[in-house]
């Protein structure tokens, strides 16, 4: 055997007392690990058991992995107190042990199952043969349906997945992981009788999960949930045209489904990409394309549409409407001292003002291009954006025209268009000179 | 001797409720999930930053990297969906998108702009 | 001090395989009962069903017999079955299977056709051991708690059964007193049939392969009751209980098949002991055989460090091992042994009582009203049990119970006796005694106390001189156990379990060294050191006793009857050489 070293650990356990009630709190017991490797949490509460505390109260029964009553949260996460070895957990930390989630705490890490129990038999977990036969199904082990199910069987209803996962808490008719594996083992069973009925009971929960992997992730039993959910919303998407006919064929007594009912549900697991008749259901005969489905088939895919397209139509119409609505007045800008601006020539002057669009602010730093003729008064402030496609026009006093470097447009010294693919005159300010100032109005 | 019988069940504790330790174990999957719904929020905020201040390179780039991060999220959860990747390789996949994601801004950002 | 009182048809107490079936089996025979399963534990955790690795015997193939499945139950009885009840045994053992299946929804390994896998087990002429993997119990358990739910039959989870109430005149069962282990409140149940179906479970030694919440009560209330119990001497030991120090895992099993493939045993010194003490079959014989060396060469000083004797598999390949020993790996990996390619050590470890109430193959006690099935009833197993006949066992008799419980009720209108009053509320008062005192024992020293005692002198090996001073040692205890304290509330207070545990193993535990002092030959799982001999001249009986009016055992021998194999042709068949695989 591997020797390991001693320890000494802090072990935090919560600790709630019925008769007293309140929030519970957690409790400071210190022990030397003489065998870290081979001391599991559960010989841990057993000792401060016997030695510190006698009260403390935690549940346990094979402890050797097998019927999943030591449930608990061990460091932030779920495990089984008899698979957690001390030499599991970081030596530097507290060891906190912790009771599970989302069940009612009867004693410190003890839990009523019964919300577990119960969420498990709204999922039909039973096995109802679709015929009594004498002799059990032969079945090859590496059937279809064997592949898929795998040891998903195996599951010991611990009720760690139920505490890791996030969201059966804020769903009622979420019936939970442990619930929803079991169901597929079963839909997955070519030997079962209710399988319609049990679909159509589990479907609306498997839409509840997230696809977090907090159940796979904790699993004593190493099973994945999450495969058993995707699995079974892939079998709804294959037998879509039965779940929208009227249920009431069976209720929940002990009869089997009436044969009739049962059509074989294709395993939809194993393949990874859309193999050969597990496309098309209709053309296996599982089902026919009925007009039932293809109107639901229709309405789904327009209300999708017809979401999105609001959606993001709203959005875009929003954004793009929103700050013409919001007609802000004209702002006069100083732009340069009167005395600056040459008589008879074009000044380009670069031109600054702040723009304040909802909660974003910025600077506007843009030149624009005045034209002052020999008579003071006969002056024109163009805009220097190119009316073609944005780009910024220069004054070429060469050629006596403004130029667009962009694609050749040409405008004249009124801003006409002379040459180029610019549609119309360049833009021109509103202006006014107050204290011999030119100030330009922007909006 | 006399006992109470009626006992009071502490109501259930919740997910993370007086757990100091529930953080730090959150598993890579849960992760991608909260993320996933920051980034939608994200993308909502910085389209509308995007409409009103045309050219901004700043808000085009963070726009552009979290749709991208968004999308491969959803691409994750659209291939286990579907069966296209195996639920077993789930934590590789999320590193191998978020490595496709970065590859994809730094083509688009380098190759556009 | 008022307490809940429930009436119900049938009473079944416990939730493993004998009690579920027993259930699912009365219920399908008539819907309109009234069933009540109380559980020490959650809803189907509980009972060494779902502890089960290797499997479950059953005669399907039809190159197989039920006349070979019980020559070799009878030979691995050591003839000293109750041969009504082992045939029994085997005849419905492949009826239970086939419905295990086609009604319950199991499926077990299968073989590459499709039909049923069926593998090898110690001491059998034909592979006939129906598994799911290593985890066959699981499979089992699972799938018929599943079918309780679904015939919305009650269960009292954690609620365990203290005592059998009895009529005035102690001739039938009314019904019990249970205990809600997580309030603390008495509940009284009155029943016109009562079944027991706790299990055994003999973990009042100190290694135990069974869960440490069983702790023989069903035995202990019966005994208490005043039904005869038979072969109550005969403890199995499992030789492969992996020793972990400072674990209650300590005890727990690694499967036999490891020896079967052919692991070796090695002592302190390194060396394959067997060729000792069996050189044909080595480490191939049986579990009484080898349990008996591995703790003689423990006694002799030729132990390990640990204190046992090294399992030793690495030679077979430790691919091989890890790809047919998967769960076994698995649990030697969690201890940080390494069973592919190192050594474990093991020791032999309380495994299975054989003995228990005597009971007709219809399950009916020498009590009226009274069922038992499972490992509480006694002599389907004789001295030494098979391995893969013990799950068997219980869905086989549960079934046989259910069914048997249903025709009782048909026939029987007679109202059922109220309770003495005056005698539950003694019972209710005297359960509680612990948790007045102040100060006083404390159980959990008792129960080492007792478990070591019954490990060093009622275990593997016995003797007379340690027998008698382990009768009085198991007094000592009982009368200190008058004033052990608990503190605290009664609210899951798992000291005052441990103390109610304690009283059933003391009363056990006095059967057992009271029963092996009377039978002084070796026989099956029963050895003594100063009797080292079988003898088929005197001791083809049963060691059968009731509760004697001073609380003692009183004992009475019945001889075996040969009903449907004589003696002549067991020792025949005794001769044949071992079946070898591979």
């Amino acid at each position: 055997m591997a020797t390991s070293a001693h320890q000494r650990r802090v072990i935090q356990v919560f600790r709630y007392d019925p008769t007293r009630g309140g929030d519970g709190h957690y409790d400071r017991f210190e022990m030397d690990v003489a065998h870290p490797n081979s001391t599991t949490m559960l010989d841990i509460l057993i000792r401060i058991q016997r030695e510190q505390d006698p009260s403390v109260a935690f549940r346990y029964a094979c402890r050797v992995n097998m019927c999943g009553s030591c449930g608990m949260v061990i460091n932030g996460r779920e495990g089984l107190a008899c698979k957690t070895n001390v030499c599991d957990l970081p030596p530097d930390r507290d060891i906190t042990l912790r009771p599970l989630n989302h069940f009612p705490v009867v004693k410190d890490l003890v839990v009523d199952m019964t919300p577990f129990f119960k969420k498990y038999e709204d999922a039909m977990p039973f096995f109802s043969p679709r015929t009594i036969e004498p002799e059990p199904a032969v079945i090859p082990p590496d059937a279809r349906e064997r592949q898929d199910i795998g040891l998903a069987t195996e599951c010991i209803q611990c009720g760690c997945c139920v505490s890791s996962c996030s969201m059966v808490n804020y769903h009622d008719g979420y019936a939970g992981p442990a619930a929803l594996n079991r169901a597929f083992t079963l839909l997955a069973d070519s030997r079962e009788g209710r399988n319609a009925e049990r679909l159509r009971a589990v479907l609306q929960s498997c839409y509840n999960c997230r696809t977090e992997f907090n159940c796979t992730e904790v699993c004593p039993k190493e099973l994945s949930p999450t495969r058993a959910i995707k699995y079974i919303q892939r079998l709804a998407l294959k037998h879509l045209g039965e779940l929208s006919r009227p249920a009431g064929m069976t209720n929940a007594t002990e009869e089997p489904a009436p044969p009739v009912a049962v059509v074989p549900f294709e395993p939809v697991l194993q393949h990874a990409g859309c193999v050969a008749g597990a496309c098309s259901v209709a053309a296996a005969g599982g089902l026919p394309d009925d007009p039932s489905r293809r109107q639901f088939f229709r309405r789904v895919i327009m209300g999708i549409g017809a979401a999105s397209a609001l959606g993001v139509g709203g959005l875009l119409a929003t954004a793009a409407v929103g700050p013409t609505l919001t007609k802000t007045p004209g702002r006069w800008i100083p732009i340069s001292p009167m005395d600056d601006l040459a008589p008879a020539q074009v000044s380009t002057v670069t031109m600054r003002y702040e723009v304040t669009s909802g909660f974003h602010k910025e600077t506007v730093v843009k030149p624009v291009m005045i034209c002052r003729r020999a008579d003071v008064n006969n002056m024109v402030v163009f805009n220097t954006t190119c009316t073609h496609l944005g780009c910024t026009v220069r004054w070429d006093a060469g050629k006596n025209i403004y130029v667009c470097a962009c694609h050749g447009g040409q405008f004249d010294h009124e801003g006409r268009v002379i040459a180029g693919p610019p549609p119309r005159p360049l833009d021109t300010y509103r202006f006014k000179v107050e204290n011999g100032c030119l100030m330009v109005e922007v909006v | 001797m006399a006992h109470e019988v009626n006992l009071h069940y502490r109501p259930a504790l919740q997910w993370g409720e007086l757990d100091p330790n529930r953080r730090q174990s959150t598993p890579v999957g849960m992760w991608a999930w909260i993320w996933q719904r920051i980034s939608a929020i994200a993308i909502v905020f910085l389209l509308g930053l995007h409409i009103t201040l045309t050219y901004k390179p700043l808000v085009q780039f963070l726009l552009l990297t979290v749709v991208i991060f968004h999308a491969v999220l959803g691409l994750r959860v659209i291939l286990l969906d579907f069966n296209l990747v195996n639920v077993k390789y789930q934590k590789a996949l999320i590193a191998g998108l978020a490595v496709l994601g970065v590859v994809m801004v730094a083509i688009i950002w380098t190759g556009i702009y | 001090m008022t307490i809940e009182k429930i009436h119900a048809d049938v009473l079944i107490i416990g939730m493993g395989g004998a009690g579920q079936l027993a259930a699912l089996n009365a219920f399908d025979a008539d819907p309109s009962l009234k069933i009540l399963i109380v559980c020490k534990a959650l809803k189907g955790k509980g009972g060494c069903t779902r502890m089960v690795q290797g499997g479950f015997n059953a005669v399907l193939n039809d190159d197989d017999s039920h006349e070979m499945h019980l020559m070799d139950t009878l030979k691995g009885g050591q003839y000293i079955n109750d041969q009504d009840l082992a045939k029994t045994l085997v005849e419905q053992a492949t009826p239970t299977i086939k419905e295990m299946e086609t009604l319950y929804g199991c499926f077990f390994d299968r073989n590459p056709n499709g039909t049923i896998h069926q593998k090898a087990f110690a001491g059998q002429s034909f592979d006939r051991t129906v598994h799911k993997g290593d985890l066959t119990g699981i499979e089992i358990i699972s799938r018929t708690t599943e079918q309780i739910m679904k015939r919305r039959i009650p269960v009292l989870e954690e609620h365990r059964a203290l005592d059998l109430l009895t009529d005035a005149q102690g001739r039938q069962v009314v019904g019990a007193l249970l205990l809600n282990m997580r309030n603390g409140a008495f509940v009284q149940v009155q029943a016109r049939a009562t079944l027991v179906a706790t299990g055994g479970g003999p973990t009042q030694y100190r290694f135990h392969a069974p869960g440490p919440e069983k702790s023989v009560d069903g035995l202990g209330m019966l005994y208490r009751s005043g039904v005869r119990m038979r072969d109550m001497e005969m403890v199995q030991f499992h030789p492969t209980g992996m020793i972990i120090p400072g674990s209650v895992v300590a005890g727990a099993l690694l499967e036999e098949g490891l020896r079967g493939c052919g692991a070796y045993m090695l002592n302190g010194n390194g060396e394959r002991f067997m060729a000792n003490y069996d050189p044909a079959r080595m480490e191939r014989t049986t579990r009484d055989v080898m349990s008996r060396s591995s703790y003689l060469e423990m006694q002799a000083g030729r132990a390990c460090a640990e204190g046992g004797v090294h399992i030793v598999a690495a030679h077979l390949g430790p691919e091989f091992v890890e790809k047919n020993f998967p769960g076994m790996a698995a649990r030697c990996r969690q201890f940080k042994y390494d069973l592919a390619r190192g050594k474990v050590p093991v020791s032999p470890t309380a495994h299975y009582v054989m003995g228990g109430a005597q009971i007709d193959k219809d399950c009916h006690t020498t009590l009226e009203r009274l069922f038992v099935a499972g490992e509480d009833a006694g002599g389907v197993h004789g001295a030494n049990r098979l391995g893969g006949n013990g799950v068997c066992d219980s869905c086989v008799f549960g079934r046989q119970a259910g069914k048997s419980i249903a025709r009782f009720l048909t026939a029987e209108r007679g109202a059922v006796p109220h309770p003495d009053a005056a005698r539950v509320a003694e019972l209710c008062a005297r359960y509680e005694r612990p948790l007045e005192r102040s100060s006083g024992e404390r159980v959990f020293v008792l129960r080492d106390q007792i478990r070591e005692t019954n490990w060093n002198k009622v275990g593997v090996t016995r003797r007379e001189q340690d027998l008698s001073e382990a009768i009085a040692e198991f007094e000592a205890i009982a009368e200190a156990c008058e004033t052990v304290s608990v503190e605290g509330h009664a609210a899951y207070n798992m000291p005052w379990q441990t103390y109610i545990d304690l009283l059933n193993m003391i009363d056990v535990s006095r059967m057992v060294a009271t029963s092996a002092q009377e039978r002084k030959e070796q026989r099956g799982a029963h050895f003594r050191i100063d009797y080292p001999e079988q003898n088929d001249e005197q001791y083809l009986f049963n060691v059968t006793l009731t509760r004697g009016a001073d609380g003692r055992p009183a004992i009475v021998r019945q001889p075996v009857a040969f009903v449907h194999k004589s003696l002549a042709e067991c020792q025949q068949y005794s001769k044949r050489p071992p079946k070898v695989n591979k």
